[in-house]
């Protein structure tokens, strides 16, 4: 890996973020006067000059702005409106509680997805295929709030077996990391699929069968490799999927993360939080592709070596 | 020693002698009356061959003639979807049929083979080293530092300068002939006794296709190899053929010696391949003799003689299934292909 290639990825990730930073604060300023939205209706002039005064929003659009950026570089992004505490410890504090339903929803979508995906690819045209494919085109085709409310009615309000809301133990988590997790393993089970589909057959596959090498090590040793190069892609891809659905999902089950607060946030103008959580996804995000950018080197030889072709 | 049956009807028919030295042992490969269906069309049909230690038989043809589908049902390495029929003995066991564990057993020890295109039969994303040792680790008890010194003498033999930077070069990094060697030393990793070789030369410059072939001959030479190879070319079948089988849409038209054919091809095919060839011996601006028409379809195959409808010769006659005529160790399938020489048969 060339210092010059991961200097051009930082760059980028660091346009990235301004510009996500860029676009939520020209937004939320544009859509209502957080002032008028804190305040009563009934609120007075003077106490609404007073509370724009006390938060910075007297100035013009472009000075608020400069001053936003300069104290974000400076590791200051504001008070919530709310309480009066730095944004970013209301939003840091909730990190845990999302932290543990993404990564368990992740997981579920590795565990669930790639072996369907795999089983299907073997046995194409068989039941275990039209079952998989099934499976998938049923979690890309249901909103995932849609399916979160159903399975609450049938396992909270019906049955009685799992929670409906709230955190505590594996059985909170259990509805809320599968629902977030149904499309995108549906994804990576399509996209496991036809890349195992197209690798199976390839000449190298039957060059390992010519090796006298028995199926199941020609599938682990031979196609995986060459087949989890499109599905990290992927997976990559549906991360972002994962944390702009547990927005939703947080709200369906009222899971107290970061999604919960961000939709909160917006409802009550509470500027620097929004910001805050923004920024926070925005650089999950960019953490993500160039964790997917270093894997792709690491996963195909091709990529990384491909300027040292030998002479021989 | 090639066999040419004929072709809808009679048994298999002996149609050459072994080389000298070689008379008497048993042969590596016998195929006999295989077929090669996808559902009801055939592809190949009643192919009968064999090969015996230390001989090389070639497989000639056009492009869609059968060639490879005849290579590739030698290992099982066929798609799921075409079935197999006739028999395949290899060292006597029979492969028809046969469960995967034995054919897992023979295939990369006993019998081992070369594709058509070394670029994308390597594993793209495995050093060239750890895939030959792969072969080594499944069919003998080498480990470890073993493995890696067998490795590196493999790569030796088939002429790979600086092998021990070159063995942990991955696929891509390799020429085109590079990588046709590492499949060789792959092919060779257990000392098999049977070599076959689809096109193993096709996808390579000139220069490149000499050096190959004479490492072929070479190996051969010092392991004592039968060797199949299949190929198009006929300056590479002149090259390293011993025994030759002439396909044409699915079926062998004619077999015998190497030396046999070219002095005296017997089928209007075979002549007509000849005739199509770029040679020393032509005058500038003769035009080549192009065979009109294509190889049919295997579901558009005509009544009688496949070849009928290409054939300058071709009458009412070759509606009729053409008879196994013999000359010698020369076996041809056509009504016609005795007028020449006046030879009946």
């Amino acid at each position: 890996m060339s210092l010059q290639f991961l200097l051009t990825k930082f760059l980028r990730g660091a346009m990235t973020l301004l510009l996500a930073v860029t676009f939520v604060f020209i937004v939320l300023r544009a859509s209502g006067d957080p002032a008028q939205m804190m305040l009563s209706d009934e609120a007075s002039p003077e106490s609404i000059a007073a509370f724009r005064a006390r938060w910075g929003l007297d100035g013009s659009l472009v000075e608020q702005y400069v001053t936003y950026l300069s104290a974000i570089v400076q590791g200051d992004f504001g008070d919530s409106f709310r309480d009066g505490r730095p944004a970013l410890q209301v939003v840091v504090e909730r990190i845990p509680v999302t932290l543990q339903l993404g990564i368990t929803a992740l997981l579920a979508t590795l565990l669930l997805g790639i072996p369907a995906g795999i089983l299907a690819a073997l046995h194409r045209g068989k039941w275990i295929d039209h079952a998989a494919m099934s499976f998938t085109i049923f979690g890309q085709s249901v909103p995932n709030f849609f399916l979160g409310i159903i399975l609450i009615l049938i396992f909270s309000m019906t049955l009685r077996w799992l929670p409906s809301s709230g955190t505590g133990s594996f059985w909170h988590l259990l509805m809320p990391a599968l629902t977030l997790a149904t499309a995108t393993a549906a994804t990576v089970a399509r996209f496991t699929r036809s890349s195992m589909l197209d690798v199976l057959h390839q000449p190298f596959m039957r060059t390992a069968k010519a090796k006298g090498i028995p199926h199941d090590r020609r599938v682990l040793r031979h196609a995986l490799p060459n087949a989890a190069i499109p599905v990290v892609t992927v997976v990559g891809m549906r991360i972002g999927g994962l944390i702009g659905g547990a927005v939703t999902i947080e709200t369906v089950f009222a899971w107290p993360g970061v999604g919960m607060l961000l939709v909160n946030s917006v409802n009550q103008r509470d500027l620097a939080v929004v910001q805050s959580v923004v920024l926070l996804i925005a650089l999950t995000m960019v953490v993500v592709n160039l964790t997917v950018d270093l894997a792709y080197g690491w996963l195909d030889p091709r990529i990384e070596l491909h300027n040292k072709k030998a002479t021989a | 020693m090639v066999r040419l049956s004929n072709a809808k009807g009679g048994g298999a028919i002996a149609a050459s002698s072994p080389l000298p030295g070689t008379i008497g042992a048993a042969p590596l490969l016998e195929v006999s009356r295989l077929s090669v269906h996808a559902g009801s069309n055939a592809l190949v049909e009643d192919v009968s061959l064999s090969v015996r230690p230390g001989e090389t038989l070639c497989l000639v043809g056009e492009s869609g003639c059968g060639k490879s589908l005849t290579c590739m049902s030698m290992l099982g390495l066929l798609d799921d979807n075409l079935s197999l029929g006739g028999s395949i003995r290899l060292f006597g066991t029979e492969t028809v049929g046969a469960p995967e564990s034995v054919l897992n057993n023979l295939r990369g020890s006993d019998v081992a083979m070369i594709f058509q295109n070394p670029m994308v039969s390597l594993n793209p994303v495995q050093r060239v080293g750890a895939q030959i040792a792969e072969a080594i680790v499944e069919h003998t008890p080498l480990r470890g530092a073993t493995v890696d010194r067998r490795v590196v003498e493999l790569l030796d033999q088939v002429g790979i300068p600086n092998v021990a930077r070159n063995k942990s070069y991955y696929p891509h990094q390799l020429s085109g002939g590079m990588c046709q060697r590492v499949m060789i030393a792959m092919a060779l990793a257990c000392k098999p006794r049977l070599l076959i070789a689809d096109e193993p030369t096709t996808a390579l410059d000139a220069t490149i296709q000499a050096q190959i072939l004479r490492l072929l001959r070479d190996l051969q030479v010092e392991l004592g190899l039968g060797i199949v190879l299949v190929t198009h070319d006929l300056g590479v079948v002149a090259e390293i053929a011993d025994h030759v089988a002439v396909m044409y849409a699915g079926r062998v038209v004619e077999a015998s010696s190497v030396d046999a054919l070219f002095e005296n091809p017997r089928h209007p095919y075979t002549r007509a391949l000849m005739g199509s060839r770029i040679g020393f011996g032509r005058q500038p601006g003769t035009p080549l003799d192009a065979i009109g028409g294509t190889v049919p379809a295997p579901a558009a195959r005509p009544i009688g003689c496949n070849f009928a409808p290409r054939c300058a010769m071709a009458s009412e006659r070759c509606q009729v299934d053409p008879p196994l005529l013999r000359y010698g160790q020369h076996a041809v399938a056509c009504h016609f292909s005795g007028l020449e020489s006046g030879v009946g048969a």
